[in-house]
C-alpha cells in the first residue's frame, strides 16, 4: 500500500514530478483567505478602540473566517494537479552581482497553492469558523470585557496560520509561524490576571522560541545551500542536486525538525501544550485541532523533499514521534483533568503523525492530522461545554453520568462519539489514518524503525484506555456532579445564568424548566448546570458530521479498490508527493507519462516490499488492521471494567500499585508527568537561574555599585569637598577666584622662571 | 622723584622692599577678604589690596625711573574712592534689609 | 634671590598668619606673632640681599621699618574682630605706605594717599561703621558671626600661593632690568624734554643760574632751545644777555621740575583721556552712591508705572500684591 522502501529511489525517478509551479495571476482572489482574517482582526482592533459592548467582534470574525473557508472551497475546485504561485504583491527582491542563483534574495508575498495547501486550509478555516461560532457563545460572559480581544486574537491566529500554510516561501512561512506563536501567547494568556495563565502563555512562547530558532537557522541554511527560499525554485534546486553531503545541507532537516517539534509539541519541547489549557477552551480547540500544532506536521510535509535526502533525520523524526506518543499516552492515563487528558492525547496523536512522517508517509500523517482535527475539536468543544455548564468543573472524579443530565445529552453523545474516534475504533476515520501510519512503520525500508510499529500498537491500546476512562467516568454511570469553583473563567454565575434565562425565551431549548428541577442534584443547593444553546450545539454537530465524513475517503477506497483516496490525491499532488506515491489504489489522470511510469515502478517495488515485511505472518496491512482493532477493543474493555462497571477497582488497582515499591514509580511517575517539567527545571532553569544570579550579582556589585555608582560617587565626593564654597556666601566664590588666580599666576611664573634659566 | 639720582645701585633695595611689601599687602588682603564675614572688614581688605597695587606701581615706577607709575596710583586712588563710595552705599542698603553686616545673611542669592 | 628660600619664608609667614587668624591667646599668640615677623624679616632680608646692596643705607632702614609696620598693621586689620579697630589699623597701613612712597621719591603721591585714604575714604568707612554697627553681644565686644575667621586654611593657602608667585617676580626683577645707563639716559631725556614744555620754569631757572654765575639776571632773552649735554646730567641754554653778549647757561639736575610739577605735567600731557575718564567714574560713583543709599520702597509693577506717569496695565503682580496690602 505504501511505498516507503521505494521512496528514496523514487526521488530520482520522479524527478520532474508535479512540481513545476505556474504563475496564476487570475487566482489573486485566493488572497482573500488571508485578507479576511486580517481585516476582521483589524476591525476587532477598531471595536476595541471604540469600546464595542456587543457580540459584533464575534460576528465579524465568524463572517471573515467563513469567507476564508468559502474562498478555500472555491480554490479547491480550481486548483489542478499543477501547483500555482499567486503573487499578491512584491515584497523583498534583492539582487546583486549578475542576479543569478545565490546572487539574490526574493521573498514576495506569494501564495503557493497546491493540493496540500488547499487540503490543509480546508480544515484550518472550516474548523476555525466553527470554533469561532462556538466561542461566540462560550465567551459571552466576557462581552464588553475581553470579548473583542479574544476574537481579535482568533483572527490573527487564523491569519497567521493562513500565512504559514499558503505562503509561497519560507519567509512567509516563518512570519506565519511567529504570528501563530504570538496569537497563541495572546490567547493562552487571555485571563492575564490569573498567574497560571500568564505562566502558561510565557511557557508556550518561550518553548516555541527554541523551536523557532531551529526554523530560522534552517531558513538561513536553505538559502545558503540552495540559493532560494521560494518553494517553486527550491524544489527545482533540490531536484538538481538532491543529496548534498555538505553539513549545511545535512543540517537543514534537523533544524526544521526542531522547529516542528516546538510548534507541534513533541519531545523534548512538548511541555508547553498541557499548560496551554489555561486559555479558554475554544482556544484549546483551536490550538489542538486547527491551527497551531498541525503547523509542525505541515512544515515537514511541505519540506519533505529536504527530508527524503536525509534518512537519519527521518528516522529521528519517527523515533521522536513514537516516543512522544508513548510518553504522552502514559501521562494521559493518570491525569484527572479532562482538558489535560485531551491535551496529552493531542501530544500522543501528534506523535503518531510524526511517526508517520518519519517512516515516510506524508499521506498517513496528513490524513491523521485531518481526522484528528475533527475529533479533537469535538472533544475539546464538548469538554468546554461541560466546563461551561458546570462552572469550570473538569475533574473526571467529580463528574459522572452527564448523559442523563438534561441539556447535556447531545453534548455527551458527541463526546462519546469523539472518544470512539480518538480511540481509533475500527472503521472510524482515525482507525484508517492510524492504520496508514502503523503499516508504514512496519514496512519501512529502514528496519530500525520497525519497532516503532509495535510501540504504536501499544499506544493505541493505551489511547483507547484513557479515552474511555474519561468517556465512561464522565458521561456514563450514575448522575453525580460538583460544580467547579471558578465560574468559567471570570464569569460570575448569576450573570451567566441571567443571560441564559434571557435566551431561553427565544425558545431555543426547553431545558430551563428542567434545570430548576434537576439542578438540585448538585451538592450546591444553588447550582444549576445549564446546557449549551445553538451557537455551541450547531458547531458541535457540524464537527461531529465532519469527523464521521473524514473517514469517507477510506470508506470509498474500501468499497471500490480502484477509487482514489481523496486525501492521498491531495498529498500526492504536492511537494510531499514522495510520501504518498500515487501507485496504490489509483493513478491520477493528470499525471504525465513519466510520472505514470515511475508510479508503476513504484508499485512494483512496493508490492515486493510488502511481501518482504510480513507482520506475524500476515500482510502488513491486514495484520495492522487486526492488531489495531484488537488493541483498541482491549483498551476499551479494560476501561469499561475499571471505570464503569466497577469503579472501585481502579482505585484498588492504584492502591495496589502504590503499595509495592517496585511498581510505585509507575503511578507516581505517570501522575506527576514523569517529572519532565521538574527535570527541565533542574537541568535548564536552575543552572540558568544560577548563572543569572551570578551575573546579576556581578552586575549589582561590580558594575552598578563599583563602576557606575563609584564613578557617580567620585564627583559627589569631590563635590562634598567643594560644596561649602558654593553655599551662597561670597567668600566661597572668592576662594575659587583667588585660588584660580593664584594657580594661574604660579603656573605662568613657573614657566617663565624655567624659561629664564 | 628725580631721575638723576646716582646714589643707589641699579638693583635698588628700595624697589625690592616695595615690591615685597606690595605682594605681602595684597596677599594679606586676599586672606582677610576670604576669611572675614563682616562686609565692612571685607571691603577694608579690598582696600588693603589696593594699597598693595599702589605700592607696586610706585616701586616699578622707581625701577624704571618713570612717572607713569605714580600717575597710575592716581587712577588707583580714583577707582578706590569710587569703589568705596559704591560699596559702602551697598553695605548700608544691605544692612537696612537684614539688620546685620554678615555676608552669610545673603546666602539665598546662591544659584541653587 | 633663590626661589626655594623665598618660598620657605612665605610658608613661615603663612603659618604665622594662619595661627593668628584663629584668634589665639597667650603664648600661642606670641609665638605666632614672632613666627610671622621672623618670616617677614627673612623675606625682607632676602629682598635686600637680592638687590646687591652693601652697607646700610638709612633710606633702606626706613623703608624696611615702614614695610614691617604696614605688614603688621595689615595683619591686625584682618585679625581684629572689631571693625572699628580694623579701620584704624588700616589708617596705620596707609601711613606706613605713605612713608614708603616718600622714601621712594613719590612725595606727591605720599601726601595724596594720606589725604585721600586716611582723610576721605577711611572717614567714609567710619561713617558707615557708625551707621551700620550692630550692638555687640553680651559675651564680647564683637558680633558672633565674625568672632573667628572662617576657612583660614583655604584663605591662607590662596593668599600665600599668590605671595610666593609675586615674590618670585620680585626676585626676578633685577635679572630683567634693563642696563642702568639706558634707563637713566631715557629718564634724563624725558625729564629735560618735560622741562622744555615749561618755558616759565626754564626762564626762572636760567635767571637763577645767571644770578649764581654773577651775570645780569635781568633783560636776557633766549638765543636758542635747550640742549641736553652728552651725559644727560646737564643741559645748556644759550641766552642773549641784556648787554647783547651771548652766554651759555648750564642747567643742573637740581633745576629740573619737582615731583608734583612733573607729575601734573605728565598727567595732563600723557594721560588726558584717562584723566577725563577718572572724572566720569567718580561722578558715576557719586550718582550710584546716591541712588543706592536712598531709602528704597518695594512697589508693584503697576504702581511703578503709575509713579512714572504711565498708564496702568491690568496685570496683577501677585508676588508684590501682598507687600502692598
Amino acid at each position: 500500500m505504501i511505498a516507503a522502501p521505494a521512496m528514496l529511489s523514487s526521488v530520482l525517478a520522479l524527478a520532474q514530478g508535479p512540481l513545476d509551479a505556474q504563475a496564476a495571476p487570475e487566482l489573486r482572489w485566493a488572497g482573500l483567505a488571508l485578507l479576511l482574517p486580517l481585516v476582521s482582526g483589524l476591525l476587532c482592533l477598531l471595536c476595541g478602540w471604540a469600546k464595542v459592548r456587543s457580540k459584533l467582534p464575534a460576528a465579524l470574525t465568524i463572517a471573515a473566517l467563513g469567507g476564508a473557508f468559502a474562498t478555500i472551497l472555491r480554490l479547491q475546485g480550481v486548483v489542478g494537479e499543477t501547483p500555482v504561485v499567486i503573487n499578491l504583491f512584491d515584497w523583498i527582491s534583492w539582487t546583486w552581482g549578475d542576479g543569478s542563483r545565490f546572487h539574490g534574495f526574493t521573498a514576495n508575498v506569494d501564495l503557493y497553492v497546491d493540493r496540500l495547501t488547499v487540503f490543509w486550509m480546508l480544515f484550518v478555516t472550516g474548523l476555525g469558523t466553527l470554533i469561532a461560532l462556538y466561542a461566540s457563545e462560550y465567551m459571552e460572559s466576557d462581552v464588553g470585557k475581553g470579548y473583542t480581544r479574544f476574537f481579535g486574537a482568533v483572527s490573527i491566529f487564523l491569519f497567521a496560520m493562513g500565512c504559514l500554510v499558503m505562503g509561497g516561501n519560507l519567509v512567509m512561512l516563518y512570519l506565519g509561524w511567529e504570528g501563530v506563536g504570538l496569537a497563541s501567547y495572546l490567547l493562552i494568556g487571555y485571563y492575564f490576571t490569573k498567574p497560571e495563565a500568564v505562566a502558561a502563555a510565557k511557557k508556550a512562547f518561550i518553548v516555541n522560541r527554541i523551536g523557532d530558532l531551529g526554523l530560522a537557522l534552517a531558513l538561513f541554511l536553505t538559502w545558503q545551500c540552495y540559493g532560494t527560499v521560494e518553494y517553486a525554485a527550491l524544489w527545482k534546486a533540490i531536484e538538481a542536486a538532491p543529496a548534498s553531503s555538505e553539513w549545511t545541507a545535512q543540517a537543514i532537516p534537523w533544524l526544521l525538525m526542531l522547529g516542528a517539534f516546538g510548534k507541534s509539541a513533541q519531545l523534548p519541547l512538548y511541555v508547553w501544550l498541557p499548560d496551554a489549557m489555561e486559555g479558554p477552551t475554544p482556544v484549546s480547540a483551536l490550538i489542538h485541532a486547527a491551527t497551531m500544532v498541525t503547523a509542525g506536521v505541515y512544515l515537514i510535509a511541505r519540506m519533505f523533499p529536504l527530508f527524503v535526502v536525509n534518512p537519519d533525520a527521518l528516522a529521528a523524526v519517527a523515533w521522536v514521534g513514537g516516543l512522544t506518543a508513548l510518553l504522552a499516552a502514559t501521562i494521559g492515563m493518570a491525569q484527572y483533568d479532562m482538558k489535560r487528558i485531551w491535551a496529552y492525547s493531542t501530544i500522543s496523536q501528534l506523535g503518531y503523525m510524526f511517526l508517520g512522517l518519519g517512516v515516510g508517509t506524508t499521506f498517513g500523517a496528513s490524513y491523521h492530522v485531518f481526522t484528528h482535527a475533527f475529533f479533537k475539536a469535538l472533544l475539546f468543544l464538548t469538554a468546554g461545554a461541560v466546563m461551561h455548564g458546570f462552572a469550570g468543573q473538569l475533574d473526571i472524579r467529580k463528574l459522572s453520568g452527564l448523559l442523563k443530565v438534561p441539556g447535556f445529552r447531545l453534548v455527551s453523545l458527541l463526546a462519546v462519539l469523539g472518544c470512539f474516534w480518538l480511540a481509533a475504533f475500527p472503521f472510524t476515520a482515525a482507525f484508517f489514518s492510524k492504520d496508514e501510519i502503523l503499516v508504514s512503520a512496519f514496512t519501512a525500508k529502514d528496519e530500525r524503525v520497525h519497532v516503532l510499529g509495535w510501540i504504536g500498537l501499544v499506544v493505541a491500546a493505551l489511547t483507547a484506555y484513557y479515552t474511555f476512562r474519561v468517556g465512561f467516568r464522565v458521561f456514563f454511570g450514575p448522575v453525580k456532579y460538583e460544580p467547579g469553583d471558578e465560574h468559567h473563567g471570570y464569569d460570575d454565575h448569576d450573570h451567566a445564568h441571567g443571560g441564559h434565562d434571557a435566551h431561553a425565551s427565544h425558545g431555543g431549548h426547553a431545558q430551563h424548566g428542567q434545570h430548576a428541577q434537576h439542578g438540585h442534584h448538585g451538592h450546591h443547593g444553588e447550582f444549576h448546570p445549564h446546557g449549551p444553546r445553538w451557537a455551541i450545539r450547531v458547531p458541535l454537530m457540524l464537527i461531529a458530521v465532519g469527523a464521521i465524513l473524514a473517514g469517507w475517503p477510506s470508506y470509498r477506497t474500501m468499497l471500490d479498490h480502484d477509487a482514489p483516496n481523496w486525501v492521498k490525491t491531495q498529498v500526492a499532488q504536492s511537494s510531499a508527493y514522495q510520501g504518498a506515491p500515487a501507485g496504490d489504489h489509483a493513478t491520477h489522470g493528470g499525471q504525465d507519462a513519466a510520472s505514470h511510469d515511475a508510479a508503476h515502478a513504484d508499485h512494483a517495488d512496493h508490492a515486493h516490499a510488502d511481501h518482504e515485511h510480513l507482520v506475524l505472518g500476515m500482510d502488513a496491512h491486514t495484520a495492522v488492521g487486526r492488531l489495531g482493532s484488537l488493541a483498541c477493543i482491549a483498551g476499551i474493555l479494560v476501561s469499561l471494567y475499571l471505570h464503569l462497571i466497577n469503579r472501585g477497582a481502579a482505585d484498588a488497582l492504584r492502591r495496589a500499585l502504590m503499595g509495592s515499591i517496585a511498581t510505585r514509580w509507575i503511578v507516581v511517575g505517570a501522575e506527576r508527568k514523569w517529572m519532565v517539567d521538574e527535570f527541565y527545571d533542574w537541568v535548564i532553569r536552575l543552572p540558568l537561574r544560577l548563572v543569572a544570579n551570578i551575573l546579576s550579582a556581578i552586575d549589582e556589585l561590580l558594575l552598578d555599585a563599583g563602576i557606575v555608582n563609584g564613578l557617580g560617587a567620585l564627583p559627589a565626593a569631590v563635590g562634598r569637598i567643594f560644596r561649602p564654597l558654593y553655599g551662597g556666601v561670597v567668600q566661597g566664590y572668592a576662594v575659587t577666584m583667588a585660588g584660580g588666580v593664584a594657580l594661574v599666576a604660579a603656573w605662568v611664573i613657573w614657566i617663565w622662571l624655567r624659561g629664564a634659566n | 622723584m628725580n631721575p638723576i639720582d646716582p646714589q643707589l645701585p641699579p638693583g635698588d633695595p628700595l624697589v625690592m622692599l616695595g615690591l615685597l611689601a606690595s605682594a605681602i599687602l595684597f596677599a594679606v588682603g586676599i586672606v582677610g577678604f576670604l576669611s572675614r564675614r563682616n562686609m565692612i572688614t571685607m571691603f577694608l581688605c579690598t582696600e588693603l589690596m589696593f594699597q598693595g597695587a599702589g605700592l607696586a606701581m610706585i616701586s616699578y615706577g622707581r625701577q624704571h625711573m618713570d612717572l607713569s607709575g605714580q600717575v597710575f596710583v592716581i587712577f588707583i586712588l580714583t577707582v578706590a574712592a569710587a569703589e568705596a563710595a559704591l560699596a559702602l552705599g551697598l553695605v548700608v542698603l544691605l544692612y537696612r534689609r537684614k539688620e546685620t553686616l554678615s555676608a552669610e545673611a545673603w546666602k539665598e542669592l546662591a544659584e541653587s | 634671590m633663590i626661589p626655594p628660600l623665598l618660598y620657605a619664608a612665605s610658608a613661615i609667614c603663612a603659618v604665622g598668619l594662619f595661627l593668628l587668624l584663629r584668634q589665639p591667646t597667650g603664648k600661642v599668640r606670641l609665638g605666632a606673632t614672632i613666627l610671622g615677623l621672623a618670616g617677614l624679616a627673612w623675606l625682607l632680608v632676602q629682598g635686600v640681599q637680592a638687590s646687591g646692596a652693601v652697607g646700610l643705607d638709612p633710606r633702606v632702614a626706613i623703608m624696611s621699618l615702614a614695610v614691617a609696620m604696614a605688614t603688621a598693621a595689615a595683619v591686625r586689620v584682618i585679625t581684629t574682630t572689631r571693625p572699628v579697630f580694623a579701620a584704624l589699623y588700616f589708617v596705620l597701613v596707609v601711613v606706613a605706605g605713605a612713608v614708603a612712597y616718600l622714601v621712594m621719591g613719590a612725595e606727591f603721591m605720599a601726601f595724596s594717599l594720606i589725604i585721600v585714604y586716611a582723610g576721605a575714604i577711611l572717614i567714609t568707612y567710619m561713617f558707615v561703621l557708625m551707621l551700620a554697627q550692630q550692638a555687640p553681644d553680651a559675651d564680647g565686644p564683637s558680633v558672633a558671626y565674625d568672632r573667628v575667621a572662617r576657612e583660614p586654611a583655604a584663605a591662607v593657602l590662596c593668599g600665600f600661593v599668590l605671595l610666593a608667585a609675586l615674590a618670585s617676580v620680585v626676585g626676578d626683577a633685577r635679572a630683567t632690568q634693563q642696563p642702568v645707563a639706558v634707563v637713566q639716559a631715557r629718564a634724563n631725556a624725558a625729564a629735560w624734554n618735560r622741562m622744555r614744555g615749561m618755558p616759565e620754569l626754564v626762564q626762572e631757572r636760567v635767571t637763577a643760574e645767571l644770578a649764581a654765575a654773577g651775570k645780569d639776571p635781568m633783560g636776557w632773552s633766549p638765543a636758542g632751545g635747550l640742549e641736553v649735554a652728552q651725559d644727560g646730567r646737564t643741559a645748556m641754554m644759550p641766552v642773549t644777555l641784556a648787554d647783547g653778549s651771548r652766554h651759555e647757561t648750564v642747567l643742573k639736575a637740581a633745576d629740573l621740575p619737582v615731583n608734583s610739577t612733573a607729575l601734573g605735567w605728565e598727567l595732563v600731557t600723557s594721560y588726558p583721556g584717562s584723566l577725563e575718564l577718572a572724572g566720569v567714574i567718580l561722578l558715576m560713583a557719586m550718582l550710584g552712591a546716591v541712588v543706592l543709599a536712598r531709602r528704597q520702597t518695594d512697589m508693584a509693577e503697576d504702581d511703578r508705572r503709575a509713579a512714572a506717569g504711565l498708564s496702568r496695565t491690568n496685570v496683577e503682580d501677585a508676588d508684590l500684591a501682598g507687600d502692598r496690602a
